[in-house]
């Protein structure tokens, strides 16, 4: 019925060849627009997919599967390439394609002075060809293949300035650990195909309420590893680790991928399966649990951080942890709600940072920064909005979905006081990080007086206007986006009740972070020395991302190299190879040993032979 | 069609071995022509393979010693005809490679040429006698080859590599003859020929024996975990246009043998040791995939991820199903080609900066952006990359142990080590990939050039292969599965037990 | 006449050539009593094929005669370059092969 979605990957796939192919013999203007003009049109199609799905029954919405071949077809084990065009992977699609669009345009500007301009878009549009190959997956396997690939696509956009030995650690930092998300993923996908015979979502997703009884060992098992490589795509605890480094990548990469769209493949995996996971509440707890863990560490550690892109990055970590929290809630609709408005204003927080870094020179220390207002009005202007919207602030967009899901935290039926509790906490951590950082950059006086910033050019000033009136107003679009995907999440219209006292107290707290933000940072500075000094253990703590990274070092990374080091001495060399050696010895030692019959004598070989016979003829005579 | 895929490379290593003073340029050509000759037909027999049944194919037969009855019989099925073409593809490296070989290359492309046409003849023979005639014919040349064009302790190497792979055929050869006596003592036919030897229903007591005696020679070979220990110090000390063909075809030969006499003559042995061999491909995948983590030296690196990588295949052997054998002989197809294109790097790089230690050199990535591009996508193949062809394989493997009637509870335990295996696989690879081609560009040579057409070559068509692969792997799958049907369920004719249903497969 | 006198006389050519064999410390004269030992079988067996009526010892006694007169062709020669080699000929002294 939607032949033409497979273009959506393959225009991306055609400009990711062409540019990777001729990138270095086309003029930067060239390479630049066909980066962007395979997205854009990417993005136009999707609309014709969304207008068409509108235009249909809602009940005719779901499972508009295009196969392209049959991938494989084996007696037991049947696949095909194949494409789920349904509101769901559309939305998705929205959002990929769309901010992605905006940030590939941001990008022409930001990256206009790198000599590798043709590889960085290259690199991008292979990012939006895996992302929307991971959204249009039919089944579990292609999934797992745009998983992967927006992994290496994170992995190579991270590392891209391959001259810095921290981009690259980071880079790989970062595969590594989408690795182990992946393989939790395949082992998913084996049980799936162990319990249904098939891993196409149409037939798992339908035989599964038959299937299984709720908290079935085996549907929390498939669950639970599913989400091993949900929490490592979204950095969730206890896999978030590379999440901050991967800061390292240029900031168009760390708006688009750590921020809009792949981080949130793990939100967009739990709502696809959300047939799945409905049935494992159990599960459905651990993910609001670890959501609003997360939510709160990853908050608590953005309030101390100094590089202004680990602060936007420990925030989006606390922001999926919301997501997570409302599809472990059971309002998936809610969940996805948050993920497109946080593209939104999380993209324009990361492209206003890239701005600001763009016009100091790579700076990113906002210690080194302030004042910034005067000199680049728009980027502050849309900061502030982004800012807002991120700390719920009433009618910008974060403040809807933000609040559905607070509220529903507490009123959904897998919900509860303590859930509420914590993003409520988690809420007023996110207006203080958010405010310090928009102080310290925008306000006061510069702190770097020897350099002279100035406002970026149109083609990086138009896309951040676009998400500004995006991240204002989308909010708007939560009862549409609810009603839309309904058929996906089993016509399921989450609506939660209004109790004002509550909707007021989570403003409240949001605009209590706010205000702590502005009596520590722009009016006081005794009272920031203060705290300092008073929690000053803590501090410490969160300055040292809770010293998790060094822990794995110390735990995972050095034990495995030591243990590697003994396999290859003790095992290998002294084991294995020893013992086989020595086989090989003895046999020479027994050699020598018995050759010394040979005494080269011929009278005694003879004698030998001599007497040998006579034995053998007084043994066949005489015995 | 697959005596002459055998027999013109054979020929052509003979005529180049006695004929002396041709030139250098006469005898590129010449083993050029041989291999490709080879490659093309295998190509052709690939594409007029009827996939429909899983029967041998462009069978030739004739007899050969009268008195033993042992005859000339080739034949191929789908598993052995994707090999040979792998072997042919291969050969054609080879050759490329070898071509700038200094010290005697006339002597030296005359060896490979015979290895290959041993390893070709392995993937072909249908008689037991010849299979053991080709087996050690493969070995002889590789064991000049190493021995004297080798690197660093060669000879040490190579008579361990020699005696070690000696130990395990000659208990093979007990074992052909000892198979051949229980199928005369039964049906007073005395017979060499694979296809009627597998109707013979063995004792069990003495499967246990044979078995062990086949496996033992094949596990030397492929090699599994423990029998590896050649295997590092050989594949250090072999030059490079070997290593092609070490890595991509002879290691298979081994998997191959499981193949074709293991799980058909034995299938009661194999499902008594599955577990046993399971446990000892799975303990080899993380085995050397850890040690690789702690290399330093590039290619001992490759060798070490190669054990583990060799671990699933046999893993995808003992799963007892169709998925699990099909996914196993894909898995042959795509380290081929990858472990070779790794070894191929691995000179090119050792050849530019002079070294193969990580820690003296980085940042190759600046001069040389073609070999940059080639190595991350082989790079990404090796550590099984979704979307890329050693994954498919990987997948089919795993699901397939997951799901496997034989392995049962262990199943869980093999897959998880996989995954850690896999986890590891993405650590040593990018340590590799990261340390030589990124980071900054000091530590080089001034002269350095990125790879010159003819290793361009040999490293493209590895990288179309990897991705269409990936993209197709029905092309493969299809022409397997019916052979791998066919072998899985060997129906057991000859000297039934008076209990048997008849069925000795599973 | 029957084969018993032919059987003692080629034993006591036989044991003769033994313990020439193994007593005597010259290559050549060692060479002559192998040459004995064999012609003591051909004797038996040509003896037997008369006796049995049958071609095939006196085959065999060609076939002993071929490979002894090819032994001393060889040998001869192996003799003849230990002499000029070491200009002695004692085999107890001739030992570079021992193990």
């Amino acid at each position: 019925m939607y032949p033409h979605a497979w273009l959506i990957l393959i225009l991306p796939m055609l400009g990711f060849i062409f540019l990777s192919w001729y990138g270095k013999r086309v003029s930067k203007t060239v390479a630049g627009f066909i980066g962007c003009a395979t997205i854009g049109v990417a993005f136009l199609i999707t609309l014709t997919l969304l207008a068409g799905l509108l235009i249909s029954d809602p009940a005719e919405r779901v499972g508009n599967v295009q196969v392209a071949y049959s991938w494989l077809n084996m007696q037991t084990f049947h696949l095909d390439l194949a494409i789920l065009v349904d509101p769901l992977s559309v939305f998705m699609l929205l959002v990929i394609t769309g901010v992605g669009f905006l940030i590939h345009v941001y990008s022409v500007g930001y990256m206009s002075e790198d000599p590798e301009y043709a590889r960085f878009f290259s690199y991008m549009n292979f990012f939006i060809f895996s992302m929307s190959l991971l959204v249009l997956a039919a089944d579990f396997f292609f999934l797992i293949v745009g998983w992967a690939m927006v992994g290496l696509a994170s992995y190579l956009l991270i590392g891209f300035w391959t001259h810095k030995t921290s981009a690259v650690l980071a880079a790989r930092k970062a595969f590594v650990m989408n690795v182990i998300g992946d393989v939790g993923m395949v082992i998913a996908a084996f049980m799936i195909y162990d319990h249904f015979g098939s891993i196409s979502y149409a037939e798992v997703f339908s035989a599964a309420p038959a299937k299984f009884m709720a908290n079935d060992v085996d549907i929390l098992l498939i669950t639970l590893f599913l989400l091993v490589g949900a929490f490592a795509k979204s950095a969730q605890i206890p896999l978030h680790t590379w999440l901050p480094d991967a800061m390292e990548g240029p900031t168009p990469v760390s708006a688009l991928i750590h921020a809009a769209t792949m981080v949130t493949a793990g939100v967009y995996l739990i709502a696809r399966c959300n047939v799945l996971y409905m049935l494992a509440p159990y599960t459905l707890f651990l993910i609001a649990s670890v959501g609003v863990l997360t939510a709160l560490f990853a908050g608590a550690m953005g309030m101390v951080q100094y590089d202004i892109k680990r602060v936007i990055a420990y925030s989006t970590m606390s922001q999926l942890g919301y997501m997570f929290l409302a599809v472990g809630v059971g309002v998936f609709s809610v969940g996805m709600f948050h993920l497109m408005t946080h593209a939104f204003f999380k993209a324009l927080l990361f492209l206003g940072a890239g701005s600001v870094i763009h016009s100091l020179h790579e700076e990113q220390d906002i210690r080194k920064m302030g004042g910034l207002a005067r000199p680049m009005p728009i980027t502050f202007a849309t900061f502030l909005i982004a800012s807002l919207a991120l700390t719920a602030f009433p009618l910008t967009a974060g403040f809807y979905s933000k609040d559905a899901i607070i509220m529903h935290s507490y009123f959904s039926e897998y919900g509860n006081f303590v859930f509420w509790g914590l993003a409520l906490l988690g809420a007023g951590m996110t207006g203080f990080y958010t405010f310090r950082l928009f102080f310290y950059t925008f306000l006061g006086k510069s702190r770097s007086p020897e350099a002279h910033p100035h406002e970026s050019p149109w083609v990086m000033v138009v896309p951040l206007m676009i998400l500004a009136f995006l991240s204002l107003f989308a909010g708007h679009l939560a009862g549409w986006v609810n009603e839309f995907l309904a058929p996906v999440f089993g016509g399921h219209v989450p609506h939660a009740p209004h109790d004002s006292i509550m909707e007021a107290t989570a403003i409240t707290v949001s605009l209590l972070g706010i205000v702590s933000a502005i009596g520590l940072y722009l009016t006081g500075k005794n009272q920031l020395e203060f705290v300092k000094t008073v929690g000053a253990p803590l501090y410490d703590l969160m300055l040292n991302k809770f010293y998790i990274d060094e822990l794995y070092n110390f735990f995972i990374t050095k034990p495995m190299r030591v243990i590697g080091k003994f396999f290859e001495q003790r095992a290998e060399r002294e084991g294995i190879d020893f013992a086989i050696d020595m086989v090989g010895d003895q046999v020479r030692e027994v050699s020598r040993q018995i050759s010394v019959l040979q005494s080269g004598k011929v009278r005694w070989y003879a004698f030998n032979t001599v007497a040998g016979l006579i034995l053998v003829l007084v043994f066949v005579i005489f015995l | 069609m697959l005596s002459l895929i055998v027999f013109i490379p054979l020929l052509a290593g003979l005529f180049l071995m006695l004929k002396r003073g041709l030139e250098l340029e006469k005898v590129i050509k010449l083993a050029y022509g041989a291999v490709a000759t080879a490659f093309v037909l295998s190509l052709f027999a690939l594409v007029g393979y009827d996939f429909h049944h899983g029967e041998m194919q462009y069978v030739d037969s004739f007899v050969w010693v009268p008195l033993l009855n042992i005859t000339y019989t080739v034949g191929a099925d789908g598993i052995s005809l994707w090999l040979v073409a792998l072997t042919a593809f291969l050969g054609i490296l080879a050759i490329n490679s070898a071509r700038t070989q200094k010290q005697n290359p006339q002597q030296f492309l005359a060896l490979i040429l015979m290895m290959l046409a041993g390893t070709l003849g392995v993937f072909v023979a249908l008689d037991t006698i010849l299979f053991y005639v080709f087996w050690e014919l493969m070995l002889v040349p590789t064991y000049f080859l190493i021995g004297m064009w080798g690197e660093g302790k060669r000879i040490y190497a190579t008579t361990k590599f020699v005696l070690y792979t000696l130990v395990g055929s000659l208990l093979m050869l007990v074992a052909i003859v000892w198979i051949t006596v229980i199928h005369y003592d039964a049906t007073q036919v005395l017979t060499f020929d694979i296809q009627t030897l597998v109707q013979t229903h063995i004792p069990s007591e003495v499967q246990l024996f044979l078995f062990g005696f086949f496996f033992l020679a094949f596990a030397i070979k492929v090699p599994i975990f423990p029998f590896h220990s050649w295997l590092p110090h050989t594949y250090v000390a072999c030059p490079i246009p070997v290593l092609v063909l070490l890595t991509g075809a002879m290691s298979k030969t081994g998997a191959y043998g499981l193949i074709r006499f293991c799980l058909p003559l034995f299938p009661e042995a194999v499902s008594d040791f599955s577990l046993i061999i399971g446990a000892m491909a799975a303990g080899g995948i993380v085995y050397g995939a850890w040690i690789a983590v702690a290399q330093r030296d590039i290619k001992a690196l490759v060798a070490y991820s190669s054990i583990s990588h060799l671990g699933f295949i046999v893993l995808g052997i003992f799963s007892g199903n169709n998925q699990g054998m099909s996914g196993s002989v894909l898995q042959m197809v795509n380290h081929g080609i990858i472990a070779s294109a790794l070894f191929l790097i691995v000179g090119m790089l050792e050849e530019r900066v002079g070294t193969r230690d990580l820690d003296r050199f980085c940042g190759l990535k600046g001069r040389m952006p073609m070999l940059y591009a080639m190595f991350m996508l082989i790079t990404l193949a090796a550590l099984g990359l979704p979307g890329l062809n050693g994954f498919v394989g990987e997948f089919l493997i795993l699901m397939a142990v997951w799901t496997s009637p034989v392995l049962g509870e262990m199943a869980f335990i093999y897959v998880l080590m996989a995954g850690l295996a896999i986890v590891f696989a993405s650590v040593y690879m990018l340590y590799m990939f990261q340390g030589a081609m990124q980071e900054s560009t000091i530590k080089l040579p001034k002269d350095m050039t990125d790879i010159d057409r003819r290793e361009q070559g040999l490293l493209i068509p590895a990288c179309i292969l990897v991705v269409f692969l990936g993209l197709f792997p029905a092309v493969v799958i299809d022409r397997v599965e019916p052979a791998v049907k066919h072998v899985l369920h060997t129906e057991k004719t000859v000297n039934l037990p008076a209990h048997s249903d008849g069925h000795g497969g599973h | 006449m029957g084969t018993t006198f032919i059987l003692f006389l080629s034993a006591s050519i036989f044991s003769i050539g033994a313990i020439g064999f193994l007593i005597r410390k010259n290559p050549l004269v060692m060479f002559m009593c192998v040459e004995l030992m064999l012609n003591a079988v051909n004797l038996v067996l040509v003896a037997y094929s008369k006796f049995l009526q049958s071609m095939d010892g006196q085959v065999f006694a060609l076939i002993i005669m071929t490979v002894a007169a090819a032994e001393v062709v060889v040998g001869l020669a192996i003799i003849l370059t230990i002499f000029r080699t070491r200009h002695e000929l004692n085999v107890d002294h001739i030992d570079v092969l021992k193990g």
